[in-house]
């Protein structure tokens, strides 16, 4: 090892920004707040109605030390080869992660970060299918300037360590494939949020009431809300739902606003990277290699279908999956946004000349499916005149009307369900792609690359036998679960849709019929 | 390139191997000493529980009874249905007792293979024989071969996978 490598080696390694050990100023904050709240309540302290602030101020402190801890002994260094993390005081921990592995770079800023002027930094690896840690590397947190130069060091380069000037501008003319429309906030009401989010302020009302040691009986509350609500007059009812929704609305707008402010999805020649930016209180930064895209899949929530809106999400290998909130997980390309532009948007992503994702060519699916899933609506609206009867009988009301009530309700519902639930089904193959659509709550059409497709998984149930039906599953290293699954096909449409899906594997295992 | 013209006239054919005749007896052994732990547990519960003697008493029957009639049921018609098969370009595997699972993996997205032996496996000389590919959704099990025939099947598919270049996804 000559001298020159010692230097390089040494000079290497980089420091996380001191500044992250101030970000555990929330855990102080709040207490301090509901101490100069109830001194001006009350005008006193008593320090023994405290005892959760003066652990909570005690938390912050060993907090900071241990943060301090960390940024002492954290350092990381990205090398030709590899991203290493160092780290750790007594358990000394290194972290290695080839760089060619790195699938996705993510970097986020909450509040107390953007306040502070620091991003996180998320790499992810092929194996972070299951979120597992030990795949995944997190350097947090560093000065946003810093997130951005690691960003672009750590995904590949066309042209590997030359980093000429001239070449600067060229590589920063990205390509805007989308951007935020703010007409789109039309869309973010359509969410079963609304209902939900209107009721909130009394949840928070509840806890800070806790908090301030106000004695709330909240069965009693409960009971007592049930009993007004009964007794009031239906307008004045009306009325109150209707607060509550238009609560909802503007907590949902915001939302959106929150999740999606200056949302662009742009792609990088330069790199072959596509990148979505977004975010208001917490910003957000994804980059995916393009090389790793395996797909894309069309959300449609049914208050989102309604309104011709749906939301598009890119499937590819190594992404991690977040749970898909109301924030969008973290493959989210766009927010909830017009359908036609939803397609629009997939094609350019993937580079067709048309989105793979329209319906048009879906083939529908036998018969056999709308039975079964009218056999389920059935057995659900049994199950559900059952448990109102039963209910009934206990709390000593007319049962035969209870059941009928709920008959009214639950056999219409279940079976438009059913119906639309068919309707949904629907697979092809067409041209680099299978295209599988399913779902009436939540219809999701997924466009797989036939490319990407490692394997097949057939499944019957009895039933499915009886009615020659089959749920098959194309395998891949792409999406949480591994699979994506054509559900309730014909058994022999659904084999040669595989075979012809991936040529020259199935075909070795699949015979013809005695008939 | 599909097979037949016509939709409805095809099926996917058994895989051709069956696993070894002693897992039935693994199976047997395993399920009738996990319900029977069970059902010692409530009888135990019966003696000890002042009051409700009887309800556990009732439970640790029915334990038994339900673990007799699967340990002698299950087990046989699941080796029925598990089968498995190893092609020059791919593995072929069926399991299940009353869902029907068939699993194919082309040789060329394999990533490992090894084997696995809990203690009832140990006591019969049995493996089971996993396949991973790079999917999340887990791996194809050959679950009750014999454990030397499995430790040549293992080495065999190592030599192929790792002939195959790429990286498997």
């Amino acid at each position: 090892m000559t001298v020159e490598d010692m230097v390089v080696r040494s000079v290497g390694w980089r420091r996380l920004d001191p500044r992250m050990c101030l970000v555990n100023l929330r855990w102080i904050l709040p207490p301090l707040g509901i101490l100069a709240l109830t001194a001006l309540h009350s005008g006193s302290v008593n320090w023994e109605d405290h005892k959760l602030q003066i652990v909570s101020a005690l938390l912050f402190v060993y907090l900071t030390c241990s943060e301090m801890v960390r940024w002492r002994t954290t350092r990381y260094r990205v090398t030709d080869e590899q991203v290493e993390v160092h780290s750790g005081l007594f358990w000394r921990r290194h972290v290695a992660i080839p760089r060619d592995r790195l699938r996705t770079v993510d970097v986020t800023s909450g509040p107390v970060h953007r306040v502070l002027g620091l991003s996180i930094v998320t790499m992810g690896t092929g194996q972070a299918l299951r979120t597992d840690r030990r795949h995944q590397l997190k350097i947090d947190a560093v000065s946003v300037a810093e997130a951005g130069v690691l960003r672009e060091e750590l995904l590949p380069r066309s042209q590997p360590a030359k980093p000429a000037p001239a070449d600067v501008p060229r590589a920063r003319a990205a390509e805007q494939i989308a951007r935020l429309d703010p007409r789109w906030v039309r869309y973010a009401p359509l969410s079963p949020l609304v209902f939900v989010i209107g009721l909130a302020p009394l949840s928070q009302a509840y806890n800070l009431a806790e908090r301030l040691g106000i004695p709330v009986d909240i069965g009693g509350a409960v009971v007592g809300a049930v009993e007004f609500l009964v007794s009031i007059p239906g307008w004045l009812f009306a009325v109150f739902v209707v607060m509550v929704l238009v609560a909802g609305a503007v907590g949902t707008v915001l939302l959106f606003a929150e999740s999606w402010w200056r949302f662009r999805l742009e792609r990088d020649p330069g790199s072959g990277t596509l990148r979505v930016n977004r975010g208001l209180i917490t910003t957000r930064s994804f980059t995916l290699e393009e090389r790793r895209l395996r797909g894309a899949e069309l959300l449609e929530p049914f208050m989102l279908r309604w309104g011709k809106g749906a939301r598009l999400k890119a499937i590819a290998s190594g992404l991690r999956q977040t749970l898909d909130g109301p924030r969008g997980g973290s493959g989210a390309l766009l927010p909830p946004a017009p359908r036609r532009l939803a397609h629009e948007t997939a094609a350019s992503v993937l580079r067709e000349a048309e989105s793979p994702l329209l319906p048009a060519r879906l083939r529908a699916h036998p018969r056999a499916a709308l039975r079964r899933r009218l056999f389920r609506a059935g057995a659900a609206s049994a199950a559900a005149v059952a448990a109102a009867a039963l209910l009934a009988a206990v709390a000593g009301w007319s049962v035969g009307w209870s059941a009928a009530v709920v008959a009214v309700v639950a056999v219409p519902v279940s079976v438009v369900l059913a119906v639309d639930a068919y309707r949904s089904l629907g697979h092809t193959l067409h041209g680099a792609y299978l295209v599988t659509r399913a779902g009436a709550l939540r219809r999701r059409t997924v466009a797989l690359q036939r490319a990407g497709i490692i394997g097949w998984t057939v499944t019957r149930s009895p039933l499915q036998r009886r009615s020659g039906l089959a749920t098959v599953a194309a395998t891949t290293a792409a999406g949480t679960t591994g699979t994506y699954v054509v559900r309730d096909v014909g058994y022999g449409d659904g084999l040669m849709m595989a075979d012809e899906a991936v040529p020259g594997l199935l075909a070795q295992f699949i015979e013809k019929t005695a008939e | 390139m599909t097979v037949a013209q016509k939709a409805g006239a095809v099926r996917l054919r058994p895989p051709q191997n069956t696993v070894h005749r002693r897992a039935i007896t693994m199976w047997t052994t395993r399920s009738a000493v996990s319900y029977g732990l069970v059902a010692l547990v409530f009888l135990g519960l019966s003696a000890f529980v002042e009051g409700a003697g009887t309800v556990f008493a009732v439970l640790a029957f029915l334990t038994a009874l339900a673990g007799a009639c699967y340990a002698i049921v299950v087990p046989r018609w699941r080796y029925r249905v598990h089968r498995w098969e190893v092609t020059g370009d791919a593995v072929y595997t069926s399991s299940g007792w009353l869902w029907h699972q068939y699993r194919v993996a082309p040789m060329s997205r394999i990533q490992t293979v090894d084997t696995l032996r809990g203690p009832f496996y140990q006591l019969f000389k049995l493996s089971a024989v996993t396949v991973t590919t790079a999917s999340a959704m887990g791996p194809l099990t050959i679950d009750g071969l014999d454990e030397e025939f499995a430790r040549d099947l293992v080495d065999r598919l190592n030599r192929v996978t790792q002939a195959t270049p790429g990286d498997a996804t």
